[in-house]
Parts: structure tokens; sequence; C-alpha cells
């Protein structure tokens, strides 16, 4: 069941185009999606690309700059796509690959190609049906789902390792003679489930006793009798006194003088200046990239009369497979998630395959020069992520503050970042009001106390254990009275899998509606980033409350980065994992700690 | 002895002269303004695009291709009889951003390409790409002219020359000083400092800007465009 199929070249222009069955429950173009999600952002290495109901398969023919696509019904599988797109490209590059390479086929009619279709069509389809349906090997089969569609939850939460066996128990095929199998399973919950304490401690006294022999029996069961009476004290056999416990309590301020004389404190911690400008790539190093740019563009103008001279064979996946591995190492190296590198360099393999080199560029430097275009085009930002003047603008035209969630996992430094962002816009000239939507963290409240105090912002706080979208609610109308421009909001840190909080992160976004929703992630992070950041983003969106505008992350906040030389390569993951650019990047403790990306910079550093 | 060291220096005169040919060869094509680029938004999925390769493939060959277009990944160039001259026209793709800035610094003239039937909904867009242009590099310094062409003038929505000059006015008024006050970028040389566009005691308009702005409406698909072909003409002149 094919719906279109799409002949186009890279500058836009679709050269043939066969619609045969209706589209229906797709809002514009699907070809038009299949561009911009996947070939530019450099997943051409996947096999298809599923977009609602529709599956789209492609094949590139890069000496002649075509891509080939097929749009077909994901229920009613086409499995002779791939074998349909090889032979159309063939039939096609046969009769009109000259004209093509001529460069200008603008006016080539090929409207005598729809019959030739239609024939490679009936052929490809018959041959499929007649020959016994095989079972499609396991990559062939493996589906790349945009980003939005993968299921939030990967493994059961909550639920400890006891309780698998269990579950697999059930699945197994029910088999009256055959206990073989199962017996073991069967055994094993039962067996954990009885065990009880004594059982394990004799166990483990056991297996002690068995290398110790000496060891004085009557030491073991006085072990675990004590272990279940003692309880846990700051300072045993003391009872605390309420004058103790009025110093420990630091909830409430001191006396004012002294407060002030602390606020000062920490506040000169947060603003001093940097010991040393933070430098990622020393000066001189960058301009060694001016260079090598120079450089390529020299290759192309003295170099191209002597290129067109050899008539060397074009490349094929073996001579790029080599080139390819090198680099795909060199980026894992750098601390780019292994998925992620293996995908781009698929990518960049895929646009290069029947390029003819030419005989003074080696493959080795084109795989190069083609990833690092593709890591800058990643990583210059698509929209923009001024901040600022959009901040202002809302507060212009629609009288309201500017809202911004800030959202990651444990301790990647969301406070710390919101705190720099509010110092940055208090800079510009804007008013900035604080949320502690952190209801969970002890210390969370008091430690957005002391940035507000810093910083002399505004907080709205209800202390612990509320309701977070009720206290970022109530906070955002008090700020929206007092007229102010900008309500930065903390999160409390959680983890990607924990349903129960993400389905209340959920609930905050939707009820709230803020303008932003900033994902906070650290450099530091390997392979783990893509997983945070995919599953933040399909929570967010699809575990919100039914009949609301379903949100994405808008844009990365790269913490840390100061502590990682030039490892970057966590930017990339990000980036590619979600497309939304990197919009501040925190570079130390203090409020002025606060950067924007330089792409080349990253890329030369990736690159090296 | 004497015929040897003149044999060598010789040879090192030949070698010097042909290095400086193949420098200025090389070298000429570097920063030489020779190009007119068409430049604009980039459709994204609820947004439509604004018409950037429809109007290189109208000047080119006064239709519109069969099929249609899909978004440009590459720079399409091509060369325009302008009056008998050829001149070199190229297409930057508005989903690449990066490409943009390389090929600035070779624009002789720039189209501004706006979608005036939703300019209300992507000014601040289309305002952010114009600001980009008019700060990059010496494009202010060497005041190259540039035509703000408001496509899709024959949809009923379409606003005119002028509202459309207000609203990017307006959203400009708020871009340019967050510019300049926008964050560092982290590592590598500090970028140069941007310009900034108009006065900064007065609200801004366009008539503040050095560069020669014109501002004109006509239609990609329905074959009108005049003033791209006058500005053209101009240009090259």
């Amino acid at each position: 069941m094919i719906y279109q199929f799409c002949i186009f070249d890279r500058g836009g222009m679709v050269l043939w185009m066969g619609k045969f069955e209706q589209l229906t429950k797709v809002s514009g173009s699907p070809m038009d999606l299949l561009v911009r999600s996947v070939l530019l952002e450099d997943r051409a290495g996947a096999t298809n690309f599923a977009c609602r109901d529709y599956l789209m398969e492609w094949k590139f023919a890069n000496e002649y700059g075509l891509i080939f696509a097929v749009l077909y019904s994901r229920i009613y599988k086409a499995h002779y796509a791939g074998q349909l797109l090889e032979n159309v490209k063939t039939e096609f590059l046969s009769q009109y690959g000259e004209t093509i390479k001529g460069g200008n086929y603008d006016k080539l009619d090929l409207s005598p190609f729809s019959s030739t279709f239609r024939i490679i069509w009936k052929r490809v389809e018959a041959a499929s049906n007649a020959k016994p349906q095989e079972a499609t090997p396991v990559e062939q089969r493996k589906v790349v789902k945009p980003i939005t569609e993968t299921p939030v939850l990967a493994k059961p939460i909550g639920r400890t390792d006891q309780a698998q066996p269990v579950i697999e128990k059930k699945e197994q095929p029910f088999s009256f003679g055959n206990d073989a199998p199962t017996a073991p399973d069967a055994q094993a919950p039962r067996a954990s489930q009885k065990m009880t304490k004594d059982d394990l401690l004799k166990k483990i006294m056991a297996r002690k006793n068995k290398g110790k022999s000496n060891e004085p029996q009557s030491a073991a069961p006085e072990a675990p009798v004590k272990r279940e009476k003692t309880k846990r004290l700051p300072s045993e056999n003391k009872s605390i006194t309420k004058a103790a416990m009025g110093a420990l309590d630091h909830s409430t301020g001191g006396a004012e003088d002294e407060e002030e004389q602390q606020v000062e404190r920490v506040r000169q911690q947060f603003m001093e200046a940097p010991a040393s400008d933070y430098d990622l790539i020393p000066a001189d190093e960058s301009e060694l990239n001016d260079d090598t740019v120079a450089e390529v563009q020299d290759d192309s103008k003295v170099m191209s009369f002597f290129k067109g001279l050899a008539g060397i064979k074009e490349l094929t996946k073996e001579d790029l497979a080599p080139a390819l591995q090198k680099l795909q190492d060199q980026l894992v190296g750098k601390n780019v998630a292994v998925n992620i590198a293996e995908q781009l360099c698929n990518s960049v393999g895929a646009s290069l395959e029947g390029i003819k080199p030419g005989s003074f560029s080696s493959v080795s430097r084109l795989v190069r020069s083609a990833m690092t275009d593709a890591l800058t085009r990643l990583l210059t930002p698509k929209q923009s992520i001024d901040i600022l003047s959009q901040a202002k603008s809302v507060k212009k035209n629609e009288k309201r503050p500017f809202v911004v969630v800030f959202c990651g996992v444990n301790g990647v430094g969301k406070s710390t970042s919101l705190a720099k962002v509010c110092f940055y816009l208090q800079q510009q000239g804007l008013v900035v009001h604080l949320a502690a939507c952190d209801t969970f963290r002890s210390g969370a409240v008091e430690q957005l106390r002391t940035h507000a105090r810093c910083l002399k912002a505004e907080l709205h706080e209800q202390g612990y254990n509320k309701d977070a979208a009720s206290v970022a609610k109530y906070a955002i109308t008090t700020a929206a009275k007092s007229n102010a421009d900008v309500v930065l909001i903390d999160t409390a840190g959680r983890m990607q899998d924990n349903e129960p909080l993400m389905r209340s992160l959920a609930k905050l976004i939707s009820v709230n509606s803020p303008d932003r929703i900033f994902f906070v992630g650290e450099a530091l992070v390997g392979n783990d980033a893509v997983d945070q950041l995919t599953k933040f983003d399909s929570a967010i969106s699809t575990l919100a409350p039914p009949q609301s505008v379903p949100r994405h992350v808008d844009g990365i906040i790269l913490t840390k980065f100061d502590t990682i030389d030039d490892k970057v390569g966590a930017a990339v993951s990000m980036v590619y994992a979600t497309g939304q650019p990197i919009v501040f990047v925190g570079v130390g403790q203090t409020y002025m700690d606060l950067r924007k990306v330089n792409s080349k910079a990253l890329v030369n550093a990736l690159l090296k | 002895m004497d015929l040897s060291t003149s044999g060598v220096a010789l040879l090192a005169l030949v070698a010097v002269v042909v290095f400086l040919l193949i420098y200025i060869v090389a070298g000429s094509g570097k920063s030489k303004r020779n190009a007119i680029l068409i430049v604009g938004r980039s459709g994204t999925g609820e947004n439509k695009s604004v018409g950037k390769t429809a109007l290189l493939k109208q000047l080119k060959n006064n239709e519109q291709p069969k099929y249609g277009l899909l978004p440009s990944l590459v720079v399409n160039s091509a060369e325009i009889n302008v009056n008998g001259k050829p001149v070199r026209v190229m297409d930057v793709p508005g989903m690449v951003p990066s490409l943009l800035e390389d090929l600035l610094d070779s624009a002789k003239g720039i189209v501004f390409m706006i979608d005036s039937s939703e300019i209300r909904d992507n000014a601040r867009r289309d305002a952010e790409i114009l600001h980009d242009v008019l700060t990059h590099g010496s494009i202010m310094k060497e005041k190259i002219p540039l035509l703000i062409f408001c496509n899709k003038s024959d949809l009923i929505a379409s606003s005119s020359p002028d509202a459309v000059k207000t609203y990017l006015e307006r959203e400009l008024q708020l871009i340019r000083s967050s510019a300049v006050n926008a964050v560092e970028t982290a590592g590598g040389t500090k970028p140069k400092q941007k310009e900034f566009l108009g006065f900064e005691e007065e609200v801004f308009r366009f008539e503040h800007v050095p560069n020669k702005l014109t501002f004109a409406s006509g239609s990609v698909i329905k074959g009108n465009i005049d003033p791209v072909q006058k500005f053209m003409a101009e240009t090259a002149a």
C-alpha cells in the first residue's frame, strides 16, 4: 500500500512525484517532515522514519545529488519498499543520469517516467508476493520512531527484582508434563518470599564460618540481636535538648544583623570575578581552524582542475567504513553517547556513498569535513536562543510575566543555573521573581532564599511537602499582580524513570503553561544523556492530563562545563536527542559563569 | 659554482612567482563580493515556507517546478541574465543558519524574502534573521543594499510592505538591545562585538540603517517579481 513516491534533489526541487492513494490524518506534507526531521538532522543513517500511520524509506544517489523516498502505510506494510527503491533508482539513473549530471535539469519533462514507474512497481510487487514471506532480519525490523513517540516507561517502576521472576513465570507457555524449564523459575520466587530474616542471617553466618572456623559461635547470634535494637542517633545516649533543636533549625532566621552579614558573605562568594578567564580552547588554536578552512577552499579552486582529470572509482560502504569507525571511536572518546555517534557516522556515510573522491583528497579527509559540516549544522541553533528579547516581547505584547521552568535529574545544577539566569536578566533591567517549587529536597527552599537575598529578587515559596503545581500557579499570579517581567520556576530533581514524579512535572507544566521549559543537564553525563532527555521530553508531552496542548523541552542548559576539558560530547548527544538548541552553558559556581555555545569551538574540540 | 647558484636562484624565483600566482588566484575568490543572496526564514511544520527556492526557479526558468518544492538542504546557485550580464544568484536554505554566515561575506546584494500573509505570527523570527544579516561583519559598513521582498501578495490575508515594515521595526527594537547584551560564548576567541542597529536614544526605524533598503511586494507563483529584477539590475551595474 504505497501512498507516495518522490524523487528530489538536495536543493529542494522535486523531479518526479507519484501520488497513488489519498493521504488522510496527516497535516502538511510527510515528505516535508522527512526532510526536516531526518535528513536535516543527520539521522539519514536510520533505515526508516515513522510518522503517525505512515512509514518512509529512502535511498541516496549521492553522485547525482538525488534522494529517492517512498511513503507507505504502517499497517499494510509494503515489504518490497527497499527493493522498489533500488530498482527505481537504477532505472531512473540509467535513463536520466547523464542529463542530471549535466546540471541543468529544471526543464526536464519527467511525466513519461510515471508509466515506467508503474511497470517497475508491478514487477517488484509480484516478485515479493511470489516468494514466501521470510522473517525479516532483526536489524531491518528496527523502526526509528521520532523521539516523541518513544514510550516513557522502559522498565516497570517501583518494583524490585524479586517481582520480575513472577511475571516471567506467567508468560511461559502452559505445558502439562514438562516441568523442567518452569520448575527453577517457579521455585525461585516462592523461595525468596519464604526466606525470613533468620534464614538469611544463618546463611551469611554459615558462609562466614566456612572461612574462619575459629570464630566463636556465640558472637554470631549476638550481632543480629544488637543490630535490631540499636537505633541511629547522632550522639548516643544523649537526649536532645530544646536549645540544641533550636540551633539545628535553620529555617527561621536568626538575628537580623547576623543574617545580613551572612548574606553579604555569600554574595561575595557568588559574585566574585572568576580567577581566570574561562577558555575551552586556547585562542591560537581556534585560529588554526581558520587556516584549515582556507586550505580546503584553496584545494577546491586550484586542485579542482586536477581532480577532474582523475577518474577514481566511487566510494562504497567498505571504503568509508574504516574512516567512519575511526571517527566514531574518536567521538565516543570525547563523551558522545555511543548510539548517537553511530547514527551520526551512518548519516555521514550515507551522504558520501557513491561520491568520487578525486585524487587529491583522501577518504578520511572527506569524511572528516562531512562530519564537521554535520556537527556545525547540528550545534548551530535553528531558532533564536535569545530569551532576553523574547521575555521583553511577551511582557510588552501580552502584559504578563515570562515563565520559565527548570527541570532535570538530581544534582545537575538547576538551582544554580536558575540563579545565574536570574542575575543575567536582572543585569539587563528585567524584574525577576523566583518560585521554589522544589518542595521535596530538604534545604531547597533555603538555598533559593539565599540566592534571592543575594540577588535582591522576590521569592515565592510555600515551604515543603506542598503540591508543586499549585505553588507555581500562586507564584505566577502574585508575580503578575506585582508586574514582574520574568518568573523562574525551580523544580525538584527527578529520575527519568520515576513515573509519578514525571507525571507531577507534566501536571505542573500543563497547569501553568510556561513559556519555556529548560532541561538542565550536566556535561559530565555520558550515554545517559539521551535517555534522560528522551524520557523527559516524552513524559512532558504524553503524561500531561488530556485536553492539554502537548509541550516539549524547549531548550537545554548544559552545566559543569568547566570540569570536562575538551570532552564536550554531551552537548552533541543532547542536541541530537531532542533537536533543541543549547541555550546556556554553565562554567562555574558564581553568577557570572554563564555562557553561550560557541559551535565552532565545540566542533573543533570534538574533532581535534 | 657560479652557474649552479644562479640556477638555484632562478629556480627559486620561478617557484616564488608560481606560488604568488596560485595565491592570487586562490585568494581572489576569498573576499570578493560577487553574488546576490536570497535569504529568509525556513518554513517549519505549521508555517509555510517563504519561497526562496521558488524565487530562484522563477528567475531561472520563468516557471515553477511541476511537482513542487521541498525544503532545501544545500545552497541553490544560478547565473541569471540581467541586461545581458550574467549575475550569480544564490538561494540559501533557511534551515541551515551556519551556511548563511559563511556566504554573507560574498554578497553584493541581499534579497530578504518574507511571507506577507503570515507576518503577524512570524515577525519575530523574520526580524531575528534580518538582524543577524544586518549586523554581520561588514554588511553595514560596506552598505550592502537589501531588498525586502514581501512574497505572496496574491493572497487575501497579505499585508502591505508598509505594514511589514512596521512589524519588523517593532521586533527589531527589542532584538537589537538584547543582541549586544547577550551572554558571551564559552571558549574560543571572543566573537566580535555586534553592531548596534540604528541609534540608541531613538526608537528603531529602518531609515537609521546606513544600507539602502527597499521594501516591495510581489508574488512568485503569479510570476510577479519585477521588484527583484529591478533590484538585480541596479545592484549588478
